[in-house]
């Protein structure tokens, strides 16, 4: 057999080296080219709204560097994708909406003191970043180093990022779930919902302790909030996308 | 009901004119050329489904060319609708092993023979093992490029990413610096290790990618007498023409990919002047510090021709 060099994997790089100080110099490579991936999409963030979206980028990728899209994309499909995102808000709204009601009607000071505080959090972050946003451009360092707060509020950025990727799984469990209406979560989330309204004998594997019903609603209430933002975005994107398309084919007929 | 075809496995690293050799074998009027499948990859599509899951940034490479050949080849069109049930498909067989699954897929597609490509499989030796174990009968083309020309493509590509991703560095003294030529280096040494330990000689062929461009008429020529395909003068036109290829082009929004965005963009072939080889001992572009290829590498690199 003949011998390998080095350690290679395939789109990861956990694999580590025996030796630790050889470990070490490796580690801080790597390190330093994610801040340096992350600063790049730090700033692509910056630039576009919702950059970020797994659709818009894929989207993206369909044009060439000079921006011109190729003779063979296809608008159609864009027009169907944004009907189906347009359907699933819909339809995830009214969800939205349903555990709303549900949670007033088991607790409603609570719940206002929960989303009143969740608003009041998102609110304090917006004006940090704001301030910090501020404080660069004051200090006219754009292009340099970013201040230890911004980074901060960034990775904060990026963990509701990686959260949202997770619910998005959970929505279109295509794979598990071809066999369900809906995916798991969802089914869980409605019997959760749906809890009085159903049968005693089908009851099992919903906690019938009323709190913990009411913290699984109250999270699962935050994460279709989240969900209904992410498609909402992706129509946002999308939306420009199509009308940029629509004024491309009216310039050249 | 007789036995399908053999398949065809192209083996090379990433960036070794895989796309182009499979786009123009592919469309060989007694083959069957089919997207980046990455079905060996792991045991089982489910195993594959919630690798490519867990993260966003390859998502697309792991599924979109699966899902795009079960479209086509089950569902006779590549649309959104198409890839939808081709989901469902998968889902029905996500704890089938990956023989079994492209099994179907080669029956589907008999008479003609599915042509595989997954440069990937080159880092990951089980992989390119099991597509053997579940084949014994295929037969495998063995592509490969310079060691310089690979490594300026793949370090040109996703803003030098590879060779992090690719976990490729090399150390001088206890400091570890991006080198791609490690990732050319190991991942030819797996697919040798593998040809030669495996793969009977009468079922291997090696081909360099710089003379199937430079003198594609002869080399399809000799590839498809060694597969045992026609070579009149219909077959050798068809194959200078991989744009017609159903997977020549973007699929619909839900599996956009499933081939290098490049080809995608620009499927057509056009017949390009021999390239002057650079020399093995040059310094690399690469590197900052003027090192070359090290011994290891202008070993094999020679060893391949170069």
């Amino acid at each position: 057999m003949r011998k390998t060099l080095g350690n290679i994997t395939y789109m990861r790089t956990k694999a580590a080296h025996r030796d630790p100080e050889k470990e070490n110099s490796r580690s801080a490579l790597v390190m330093a080219w994610r801040r340096q991936q992350m600063r790049r999409r730090a700033v692509a963030h910056v630039k576009r709204v919702s950059r970020n979206d797994g659709l818009a980028r894929s989207v993206e990728e369909l044009y060439d560097r000079d921006g011109r899209p190729p003779q063979n994309i296809d608008i159609e499909h864009m027009m169907v994708q944004y009907k189906r995102l347009k359907r699933q808000h819909g339809w995830l709204e009214a969800m939205v909406k349903r555990c709303r009601c549900r949670l007033r009607e088991l607790d409603l000071v609570r719940f206002i003191h929960a989303t009143a505080a969740i608003e009041q959090h998102m609110l304090d972050r917006q004006a940090a970043r704001y301030e910090a946003h501020r404080a660069i451009a004051q200090k006219e360092q754009r292009g340099k180093k970013i201040p230890a707060k911004l980074a901060a509020l960034i990775k904060v950025d990026v963990v509701r990022e990686v959260r949202r990727h997770e619910l998005r799984n959970t929505l279109t469990d295509t794979l598990s779930g071809q066999y369900l209406p809906l995916s798991r979560y969802i089914q869980e989330v409605m019997r959760y919902m749906h809890y009085e309204d159903i049968p005693e004998a089908n009851r099992v594997g919903i906690d019938p302790d009323p709190e913990a019903r009411y913290q699984f609603l109250l999270s699962a209430y935050f994460d279709m909030v989240v969900l209904v933002e992410d498609i909402e975005s992706k129509i946002y994107d999308l939306q420009e996308y199509v009308e940029s398309a629509d004024l491309l084919l009216l310039r050249e007929t | 009901m007789t036995a399908p075809p053999p398949p065809i496995l192209i083996l090379a690293p990433p960036r070794s004119f895989t796309t182009l050799a499979s786009g123009m074998l592919g469309v060989h009027p007694q083959v069957f050329g089919v997207p980046e499948l990455m079905l060996f990859y792991y045991e089982t599509i489910g195993d594959l489904w919630r690798y490519g899951r867990s993260f966003p940034a390859i998502d697309t490479r792991v599924r979109h060319g699966l899902l795009r050949a079960v479209s086509e080849i089950v569902f006779g069109e590549q649309t959104d609708e198409s890839v939808m049930a081709a989901e469902y498909w998968c889902g029905r067989r996500q704890h089938w092993p990956a023989r079994e699954v492209f099994a179907e897929l080669q029956s589907l597609v008999a008479p003609l023979r599915i042509l595989e490509k997954s440069p990937d499989y080159s880092a990951k030796p089980d992989s390119m093992l099991r597509f053997f174990e579940g084949f014994p009968d295929a037969q495998i083309i063995y592509l490969t490029r310079h060691p310089i020309g690979q490594c300026k493509s793949a370090i040109n590509i996703g803003e030098g990413d590879y060779p992090y991703l690719s976990n490729s560095f090399a150390y001088e003294g206890d400091q570890a610096i991006a080198d791609p030529q490690i990732a050319w280096h190991d991942m030819n040494v797996n697919i040798l290790n593998f040809l030669e330990t495996h793969v009977p000689p009468a079922q291997r062929m090696q081909i360099k990618g710089e003379v199937l461009l430079a003198e594609p008429e002869a080399e399809l020529k000799k590839i498809c007498q060694w597969l045992g395909l026609r070579t009149d003068n219909g077959a050798m036109e068809a194959m200078m023409h991989p744009e017609r290829s159903s997977f020549a082009a973007f699929g619909p929004i839900s599996a956009l990919f499933g081939n290098d965005p490049n080809f995608l963009r620009n499927p057509f072939f056009t017949k390009q002047p021999a390239r002057k080889l650079p020399p093995l001992d040059q310094p690399l572009p690469w590197r900052e510090d003027g090192a070359t290829l090290y011994p290891e590498v202008i070993a094999l690199a020679q060893e391949l021709g170069y």
